[in-house]
């Protein structure tokens, strides 16, 4: 397990490697210069290209990569073009947001996924099975742009119950983790509920009811341990996605994120900001995924790593 | 178990639908914190929650170039001259200032006493340190362009600083209301460089508001001066707190949490001003949209073309379907709030003159070109789609290109003639020393570098170059005005240099406890003079 796990870790440096070339050369190729667009429309070009040498941004760009790199290595990111603080720094300030974002929406649809796909499983074919299924298409297919408003509209306006935008105090993060927990809640209980069937199918499941196991033991001792691989894979998956933070939802609820953070770096072709927290974030999802391999061996016995 | 589940979940269903039937209750939210001012009469809070669209970029005048930047230095400094409520100059820093015979050397005598944020006195050493900064184009400021015929400044003694231009400058006093060239205490800009005005702690200026935190994206929190020279602010704090999305930003202030909102969607105006208990100011401003002619086009460069395609608009539809009550038909090259703007009237629609000015040019069937635009300008890519139809009326068939903004950007200037490739393109115009020279100079003069520069378009007239490098050297206000008028009429449709759509109103969408706000001609909006009632 050891073994398998620093072989994982390793297998990471390459893949960084290459996504922070790949992510280096495209935002030198797209049109836009971080420069022009800093001092505006009306600047000089003797204003340009004298910002741009003080940047470092008049270099060849074999030599501008391998200065990242090198700073990379040191654990420095650069600075950032906008707003001169360090990559790294900004990174710090705004992960705390992503991070609460991230594990309120994961709880939130991880406790409501299940919950729902279980109650399909068990009552498959039956109205509430139809039910959640279509609760559950429609949870995926709504626009998180569009439910994050309505959510503001009904809770914040009408009820008066919660704020509307900023993250001045738990409260407003309610709407947002709603809102983030509810695009996942569909493809969680979609997941679980034909993974509990699965199960459910099989012969040792008909051999326990036979034997007057009671239902609830049937469902939650055999059946829903057996169904949970699938279950933690998308758990894994979903959590690592909204590590990476969501641009739009951050945007919509004021939320000084990490998505937001990237997203801004590439409108504003703010170079540093933009491949330091591609860097982090593909880190970031790339362990999560070492991770969820992990926790198979816990939730299955029967999975070994050597 | 099964039936508790069952429960639960309908109980989450019920919440939802009955949440979206339910009418709105009252508004329970406090928009400020804090406490409030112990005075009599009417009770004020002692706080102003504002949501502009968009953090603070930079608060360095020197820097910053956008709007919700410039508001919010214009809080923290000063600059020697301002424009009063009537658009006249006043002084500022500068008690008082004179030119000389030659109209070259300003000298400008300072207000005594005025106090930097840390307690240090401002004084003629700090105005010629931080006008010496925006000369050097070795910085690479944003100001540098605007201080280029600034050829020395001196300290004449303690509070006496003379300015020396290359040859006479007309806009003078109007550019020394410019808050890019706020003055700035130089410690400051030893000691913090290119990072100046990106930290809370790197600022010190001389205005009513001291800076008492910014944390970025979240809020920035300005606290009065009690040691400001001018007029004490009546309100303690003012709270900035960015809402990027417009409709998060508008229930922000229906529901009370924030007391104005900047950028208000046109869609939403009529709502929120029959909405009780709110109201929207809505000014003039020196903004103008347009789309200009890139004339260095084979076809665009004919002035019968250009002259067609300007008669092909109907601004009044544009204006109702996509701007209705936040804009008004242009009727100049400059909007009204500009000094020198000179009213030439609204161009209508004439589609049969167009179409006989094209036949004119020898394009009696039309031809092919293309409109570039971007979404960074409200509806910029709806603006671009009615042209296209108004000029397809005509014959002229626009294919619509739309670039987003960082691209746009690049692609618009610093090119030569065979590199640029924009027959017509959007603009967004307005000085922001809210003269004539700022309109005009640089943006519809003859570039002389081969390159575009500011002059995107490559308009080049030979007149327009004379009189409007007249108007600079005149100090002679009805003589700069009449050179202007002339000038204007020529770019305007004689020999056309852009379509002139509308003129934009600024708007600020508030609580109607909010009073005495400051909404300037160039859509800055300040708070020094503002209160709020409880």
């Amino acid at each position: 397990m050891l073994g398998y796990t620093i072989r994982r870790i390793l297998q990471i440096i390459p893949v960084l490697f290459v996504i922070s070339l790949v992510v280096f050369l495209m935002l030198h190729m797209i049109p836009g210069d971080p420069v022009k667009n800093m001092l505006g429309i009306n600047a000089t070009e003797e204003a340009i290209e004298a910002m741009r040498a003080k940047l470092g941004l008049d270099q060849p760009l074999h030599k501008q990569y391998i200065s990242f790199m090198k700073g990379v290595l040191k654990g420095d990111l650069g600075t950032s073009i906008h707003t001169r603080k360090p990559v790294v720094q900004e990174i710090l300030d705004k992960y705390p947001y992503t991070l609460k974002l991230a594990v309120g929406g994961t709880i939130v649809a991880t406790v409501f996924g299940i919950i729902f796909g279980i109650i399909a499983a068990v009552y498959h074919n039956k109205f509430m099975d139809n039910f959640i299924m279509v609760l559950s298409l429609l949870s995926v297919s709504t626009p998180s742009f569009f439910l994050s408003l309505i959510l503001m509209l009904i809770f914040s306006l009408y009820l008066g119950w919660l704020p509307s935008v900023g993250v001045k105090s738990w409260a407003h993060y309610v709407l947002p983790v709603i809102t983030l927990g509810a695009q996942s809640v569909g493809i969680m209980a979609r997941t679980t509920r034909s993974a509990m069937l699965e199960v459910l199918n099989q012969d040792y499941i008909r051999t326990s009811r036979s034997r007057g196991v009671p239902e609830r033991i049937i469902i939650y001792s055999h059946a829903f341990k057996n169904a949970l691989i699938p279950i933690v894979t998308v758990i894994g998956l979903r959590f690592g996605g909204l590590l990476a933070g969501s641009a739009l939802v951050e945007t919509v609820f004021a939320i000084p994120g990490i998505g937001r953070l990237m997203v801004d770096g590439v409108l504003k072709r703010d170079y540093p900001v933009v491949q330091g927290t591609i860097l982090v974030i593909s880190a970031t999802f790339v362990i999560m995924n070492l991770l969820t391999d992990l926790l198979y061996a816990v939730v299955d016995p029967r999975v070994k790593y050597d | 178990m099964m039936k508790k589940l069952l429960a639960f979940m309908l109980i989450f269903t019920m919440i939802f639908s009955l949440a979206a039937c339910s009418k709105p209750a009252e508004n329970t939210t406090d928009a400020g914190e804090g406490g409030t001012s112990a005075q009599e009469g009417p009770k004020y809070k002692d706080t102003i929650v504002f949501a502009p669209n968009t953090d603070v970029q930079s608060l360095d005048p020197h820097v910053q170039n956008d709007t919700t930047s410039e508001q919010v230095v214009k809080m923290l400094y000063n600059t020697l001259l301002k424009f009063d409520e009537n658009g006249n100059v006043v002084g500022d820093l500068a008690e008082s200032w004179e030119v000389s015979e030659d109209n070259k050397t300003w000298t400008f005598q300072l207000k005594q006493g005025v106090k930097f944020h840390d307690g240090t006195e401002m004084t003629a050493e700090h105005v010629k340190g931080t006008y010496e900064r925006a000369m050097d184009p070795a910085n690479g400021l944003v100001v540098n362009e605007i201080v280029k015929m600034f050829e020395k400044v001196e300290v004449v003694d303690k509070y006496t600083v003379s300015i020396t231009t290359t040859e006479p400058y007309g806009a003078m006093t109007s550019l020394m209301c410019n808050v890019s060239l706020a003055v700035m205490d130089p410690a400051y800009i030893d000691k913090y460089g290119m990072d100046l005005g990106t930290s809370a702690e790197s600022i010190n200026g001389t205005g009513p508001y001291k800076i008492k935190s910014w944390e970025r994206d979240v809020e920035l929190v300005l606290e009065s001066f009690d040691d400001y020279y001018g007029e004490k602010a009546p309100t303690k704090y003012i709270v900035y707190r960015p809402i990027p999305e417009a409709a998060a930003r508008v229930i922000a202030l229906e529901t009370g949490e924030v007391d104005a909102i900047q950028g208000v969607p046109a869609d939403d105006v009529p709502r929120l001003e029959a909405t009780e208990g709110l109201s929207v100011y809505k000014a003039r401003s020196v903004g103008q949209r347009l789309f200009r002619f890139g004339c260095n086009d084979s076809i665009i460069s004919n002035t019968k073309v250009r002259q067609a395609l300007v008669y092909a608009v109907d601004r009044q539809v544009i204006i109702d379907s996509l701007f209705d009550g936040l804009a008004v038909p242009s009727t100049a090259p400059l909007a009204p709030v500009t000094w020198g703007y000179a009213n030439l009237g609204e161009i209508k629609q004439d589609q049969e003159k167009a179409k006989q000015l094209l036949a004119e040019a020898g394009y009696p069937d039309g031809f092919k070109t293309k409109i570039v635009t971007t979404e960074r300008y409200a509806k910029g890519v709806e603006l671009a789609e009615i042209l296209a139809a108004q000029f397809a009326e005509i014959g002229v068939e626009a294919e619509i290109q739309v670039m987003e903004w960082s691209a746009f950007v690049q692609t618009i200037s610093g090119l030569t003639a065979e590199e640029f490739d924009e027959p017509i393109f959007i603009m967004g115009a307005g000085p922001s020393m809210m003269d004539a020279d700022g309109g005009l100079r640089g943006l519809y003069t003859t570039t002389l570098t081969g390159k575009n520069d500011r002059n995107y378009g490559f308009y080049s007239n030979k007149e327009v170059d004379e009189l409007i490098d007249a108007a600079m050297k005149e100090t002679d206000p009805d003589k700069r005005k009449e050179l202007y008028k002339r000038a204007q009429e020529i770019l305007y449709l004689e020999d056309p240099a852009g379509i002139w759509l509308f003129d934009q109103l600024t708007n600020l969408a508030h609580s109607s406890k909010l009073q005495n706000v400051t909404v300037s001609p160039i859509s800055t909006i300040t708070f020094e003079k503002a209160t709020i009632l409880e």
